[in-house]
């Protein structure tokens, strides 16, 4: 024979239908927290690795294009420093910059030996805080690039065919 | 008649509850997987430009012995190892040398590893001409 329902029971069942409903709006909160965390975290680690590895890459290619006799030097113009690359087009020598300014990698093409050098006439790549080259030994090339968030890379490159020189 | 809707209703929000907490273990464990994936990319990325960097350097580098020691490469039986405490990962390198009457030709091999797990396998080799200056 059931008992009839007091109405402490109806209340204990009410309460525990709410407690189960306060649960489940916690947990569905924090999961959706969570996720929003986990995906920020993962979407801005994977732009700062193409970021960097951008301009690696990018260094990395101009490097071995223009890696012929005299084709890479080192530079330093208006207080920057830079990468000259030359290259020979129709009997006339021309000169890719490449260098860090305002915030920004940027390249500027001109033809050798144009003396009035202002680094805005370049085009801008990609965001960089800073841009160093140094030549560790005369067939060594070494890059330090630090991106906008700080994390510092670095990127060797072996000159094939020949020593890049320190112009000033 | 009231009590059995009660009861009912009561099962049903278990079941509903009992199902959402099933997708939130799914979804949580996919996060992670996500992170861990992305941890694993990033590692893997350091891991192939130092070795990279490496061989650049070996590839104009006379003495390779030499040059993976200033790399931070410490001797351990017969192989030159790099560990990387922060990420994990450790890179191996292994020196050949083949002598010809017209040169010595210097391989190095560099292995990456995290835990017993190889990523990847990256050679570097230098020729030298026995009349090289």
């Amino acid at each position: 024979m059931n008992k009839p329902k007091t109405p402490v029971s109806h209340s204990v069942a009410a309460v525990f239908i709410f407690v189960l409903v306060g649960i489940f709006a916690v947990s569905s909160l924090t999961l959706t927290l969570i996720g929003t965390r986990v995906y920020r975290r993962v979407t801005v680690a994977a732009a700062e690795n193409s970021d960097s590895q951008l301009v690696l890459s990018y260094l990395c290619n101009k490097v071995r294009t223009f890696d012929a006799e005299g084709g890479v030097t080192l530079a330093e113009r208006e207080g920057l420093p830079m990468l000259c690359l030359y290259e020979n087009i129709e009997g006339e020598t021309y000169e890719t910059a490449v260098y860090a300014y305002d915030g920004a990698l940027w390249e500027r093409f001109a033809p050798a030996g144009d003396a009035a050098f202002d680094p805005e006439e370049g085009e801008r790549l990609v965001d960089v805080q800073s841009l160093r080259f140094e030549m560790l030994t005369p067939a060594l090339l070494e890059a330090t690039v630090v991106m906008p968030d700080g994390a510092a890379h670095t990127l060797r490159m072996a000159l094939r065919t020949s020593a890049a020189k320190e112009a000033s | 008649m009231r009590d059995h809707r009660g009861n009912t209703l009561l099962i049903e929000m278990v079941v509903v509850i009992l199902f959402f907490a099933l997708s939130q273990t799914i979804v949580l464990q996919v996060f992670a997987k996500a992170q861990q994936v992305n941890r694993n990319a990033e590692i893997l990325n350091h891991a192939q430009m130092r070795a990279e960097d490496a061989a650049e350097t070996l590839a104009v580098s006379d003495d390779a012995e030499t040059a993976l020691t200033e790399l931070g490469f410490t001797l351990n039986a017969d192989e030159y190892r790099l560990a990387d405490e922060e990420d994990g990962y450790r890179l191996v390198a292994t020196v050949g040398r083949f002598t010809q009457p017209a040169g010595v030709l210097t391989t190095v091999e560099l292995k990456a590893y995290r835990d017993d797990t190889e990523l990847f396998t990256l050679p570097a080799s230098r020729y030298r001409e026995v009349n090289a200056p």
